[in-house]
């Protein structure tokens, strides 16, 4: 009796709803969102809707992005990755002392990448091939990375000056900032994967049922594993530019920076649980938890007021989206 | 205790004029059913007619869009599964629901835990939470300490369990969706007795199963439904299946099992096992499957059979010993060299090792052959669709569209599209475990159409079921399982009695919990 059905839907069906797999009206609600807020608070201040602002938040934001990207796709096939900030730390602290040691700046670079990579890949192994929870795993790799990059300086931050070296976290390309394109770039190339290739969808088939997503030839683990290390260069890369932008490198330059990154994962919209995420939403709930921060400076809100909005927004973001689920059930 | 009732036959539940649609989709278009106090009631009906939403719609899971429920005289509309299990209406799932980490008599007893004193100083009373446990399990036929974990019973016991849980709450209407799954004979049997008893007790029981010769045995009442309406009650007394297939599927049922295919004498042998025998499981097995044939092995649950399949065809095969050949060659020992070989494997647990519900029936049946529609990782979706909604139509998967989410499907159209991912020229070898369990009757004609369809094209089939008619009226050589072994080979004429019988045998006598 609907026989015809299934080919109709697959001739009425257009490219647009396979770029954002279905999260449509998920990611539609927190991009309203996100205007409510851009309106309301260039309502409240003159200074906030100006360009130089906007690319000030998507500045400020990018290593944020950055590793908010790495993590969803992680996310969503049924990992979790909590040691990124703090690889993010150690790359810039391994950036520095090679560079003190005479080391071009650029092959430095290059060797942090590889560092973080490796890292990320010893996580996926510990995971994968042992079977330690991921979140007990990356929680112990988080403390070992953070205090590896504590007794290597001692603690200290350095200054680390190179005027094309520095470009990258402050230059700006026909004002744009250079470090918000490197983000850019990471998502396009994370979106590109996830909703446009085969591993994309063995991403979600390994979150949603690792049991029968093995049983159909997937190979969830070696996947995974691929992810941890993608999570890991990505913290080294998102160290870099951060070195880069603030002209020094810290152990725990971005060590407070897990909750937002988390943070900004699940508010858009990604299942904990896996099998369910969208990067686009990602991307958005980047940008709102950036606004938030930046219009709390502009009207001179106390900065402590920024984990509390942070939080707030999160538990509301969630809640929401939970009722809608359990509506569309019954 | 209020006066007798008027007439003990009386109504427990009435439903009248009960719709509910999910968008456009309108699944109960005004039900109108009585089920009896102390009276067992069948709910029949073939997928998508609506079962399950009413169920959950008397479980409290759903509500109603109009129409009305009476309990006892008492109209109802309940909003939570809490209230309706407050209001003695339980349901019994089809899947296991039990905290393995807990004793049995916890298990038991979770809902209503006894104590001595109250609040928070409350502590539970072990004296009386055995002895409670004890007589519940009594009537349920287990015979286990009340105190061993849960995890260390087998499959079957964990029903019981679940069994002696629902009937642990005072229920005044059970409802058991398919409660005798994966049960030996004798246990049904035991189980039946149990339910009669409970029914002359007074409980109403809402019994919904997929096997007709069940439903005729145990019940008072047959409700069947069709396209969202009750198409037919019967009275089990003064009726036959002929009559409730036709009010199932609406139309004559004549024929269940195609012809059985036989293979030429000299037809290719796909798949040779040769003395294979597995880690912890069956052993020394000698098996020869040619193409164009269907053989099946059939074995009573704990003979080694259930574990065959899922051990050798899975993931890593786990063989210990022997040798496993496909068409000539050394078979593939993981998953992804034996799919791109031409094996498809149809797991016996759907949603553990078949399915991802969250992802669309396109992408789930496409999941195993994805390179097909990829070039250099990049997928080609309008073609992963055009194919993946080709293929769900060979099975006439009903659904609203191939984007749907697979989880929203009954169990019978989930299996339909769980096989159909399998069809294509490339498949050799087609190992099913199980493919009929949980399927309703229409579903399960048209997969045996299928796999008639498929040997005719020269694909070898292994079929591994404990249903023994479905082996039977399949296979054109069966192997009997028994003790981890083959005890025997049948040919086509093979009574299911017969195989029965080899099955259940053993020398050392059948243990039964």
């Amino acid at each position: 009796m609907s026989d015809n059905n299934a080919v109709e839907s697959t001739q009425n069906w257009r490219g647009l709803r396979g770029l954002i797999s279905g999260g449509t009206e998920t990611v539609g609600i927190l991009f309203a969102f996100y205007i409510v807020l851009v309106v309301a608070f260039s309502v409240l201040s003159p200074y906030f809707l100006t360009f130089n602002n906007i690319s000030n938040i998507v500045a400020n934001m990018a290593f944020i992005g950055i590793m908010a990207a790495a993590l969803t796709p992680l996310i969503i096939a049924g990992g979790l990755d909590l040691s990124s900030p703090a690889i993010a730390g150690l790359s810039g602290v391994v950036l520095g002392m090679l560079v003190a040691h005479g080391l071009d700046i650029w092959v430095a670079a290059g060797l942090a990448l590889v560092v973080g990579s490796a890292i990320g890949f010893v996580n996926g192994l510990i995971i994968e091939k042992i079977g330690v929870n991921p979140f007990i795993a990356t929680l112990g790799m988080l403390s070992i990375v953070e205090g590896g990059a504590l007794v290597l300086t001692g603690g200290l931050t350095r200054p680390l000056i190179d005027p094309v070296f520095n470009m990258l976290g402050s230059g700006r390309v026909m004002g744009f900032p250079i470090i918000a394109l490197f983000m850019i770039a990471v998502f396009v190339i994370v979106g590109y994967v996830m909703t446009q290739t085969r591993s994309g969808r063995y991403i979600f088939a390994c979150g949603g049922n690792p049991e029968a997503a093995e049983i159909a030839g997937v190979p969830v683990e070696r996947l995974r594993i691929a992810l941890y290390t993608f999570s890991g260069f990505c913290g080294a890369l998102a160290g870099l530019l951060l070195a880069a932008r603030l002209g020094a490198t810290a152990p725990t330059a971005a060590s407070a920076s897990l909750l937002t990154v988390i943070a900004a994962v699940i508010l858009g919209g990604t299942s904990l649980l896996g099998g369910r995420g969208f990067i686009l939403g990602t991307l958005i709930a980047v940008m709102i938890l950036g606004t938030l921060n930046n219009a709390l400076v502009i009207l001179g809100v106390s900065s402590f007021w920024q984990k509390v909005t942070h939080g707030v927004v999160l538990l509301l973001a969630v809640g929401i989206d939970q009722i809608r689920e359990k509506r569309r059930r019954t | 205790m209020t006066e007798p009732a008027p007439n003990p036959a009386s109504a427990r539940l009435v439903i009248s004029g009960l719709e509910k649609s999910f968008g456009t989709n309108t699944v109960l278009k005004g039900i109108e059913a009585e089920f009896g106090s102390g009276e067992i009631t069948a709910l029949l009906g073939a997928n998508g007619a609506g079962k399950s939403t009413l169920i959950k719609i008397l479980c409290g899971v759903y509500s109603a869009d109009a129409g009305t429920m009476v309990l006892d005289g008492d109209p109802i509309n309940f909003t939570s599964p809490m209230e309706a299990m407050a209001s003695g209406v339980r349901l019994l799932p089809q899947e296991i629901s039990i905290v393995a980490e807990l004793s049995v008599a916890e298990n038991v007893l979770l809902g209503d835990l006894p104590v001595n004193g109250s609040g928070f100083a409350a502590r539970l009373d072990r004296g009386e939470m055995r002895r409670r446990t004890e007589s519940l399990l009594e009537r349920v036929g287990l015979d286990v300490r009340p105190d061993i974990q849960v995890r260390d019973l087998s499959l079957q016991q964990m029903r019981l369990v679940e069994i002696a849980r629902a009937l642990a709450g005072n229920a005044r209407l059970l409802i058991m969706d398919e409660p005798t799954a994966s049960m030996s004979d004798a246990e049904k049997e035991e189980l039946f007795g149990n339910l009669r008893r409970l029914r002359d007790a007074g409980t109403s029981i809402i019994f919904i199963s997929h096997y007709l010769d069940e439903v005729l045995a145990i019940s008072d009442r047959i409700h069947v439904l069709k396209d969202g309406r009750i198409s037919g009650t019967f009275e089990p007394k003064t009726t036959t299946e002929a009559d409730i297939l036709v009010a199932m599927l609406g139309r004559q049922f004549d024929e269940l099992f195609p012809p059985v295919a036989r293979a030429a004498q000299d037809a290719p042998e796909t798949l040779r096992l040769d003395g294979v025998s597995l880690q912890k499981g069956m052993q020394d097995i000698d098996l020869v499957v040619r193409a164009g044939e269907t053989v099946g092995m059939f074995g009573m649950l704990g003979s080694g059979v259930e574990n065959f399949g899922h051990a050798l065809f899975a993931k890593e095969s786990r063989i210990a010993g022997g040798r496993a050949i496909f068409e000539g060659a050394p078979m593939p020992n993981s998953a992804a060299g034996r799919i791109s070989a031409g094996i498809g494997y149809l797991p016996a647990e759907r949603k553990r090792d078949a399915i991802v519900p969250q992802m669309s029936i396109s992408e789930n049946i496409a999941l195993p052959r994805l390179e097909l529609f990829s070039r250099a990782g990049k997928l080609n979706k309008r073609r992963m669709h055009h194919t993946s909604a080709e293929k769900s139509q060979l099975l006439s998967v009903r659904c609203q569209s191939v984007f749907q989410p697979i989880g929203e499907l009954s169990g019978g159209n989930q299996q339909k599209a769980c096989l159909s991912r399998w069809i294509d020229d490339r498949l050799k070898l087609l190992v099913l475990e199980e493919p009929t369990r949980g399927v309703d009757m229409g579903a399960r004609e048209e997969i045996y159409k299928k796999i008639r369809v498929l040997t005719d094209q020269g694909v070898a089939v292994l079929l591994i079921s404990s249903d023994v008619d479905e082996i039977a009226g399949c296979s054109a050589r069966v192997n009997v399982v028994r003790d981890r072994r083959i005890v025997g080979e049948f040919t086509s004429g093979a009574s299911p009695e017969d195989l029965m019988a080899a099955a259940a045998s053993s020398e050392r006598g059948r243990h039964v919990g």
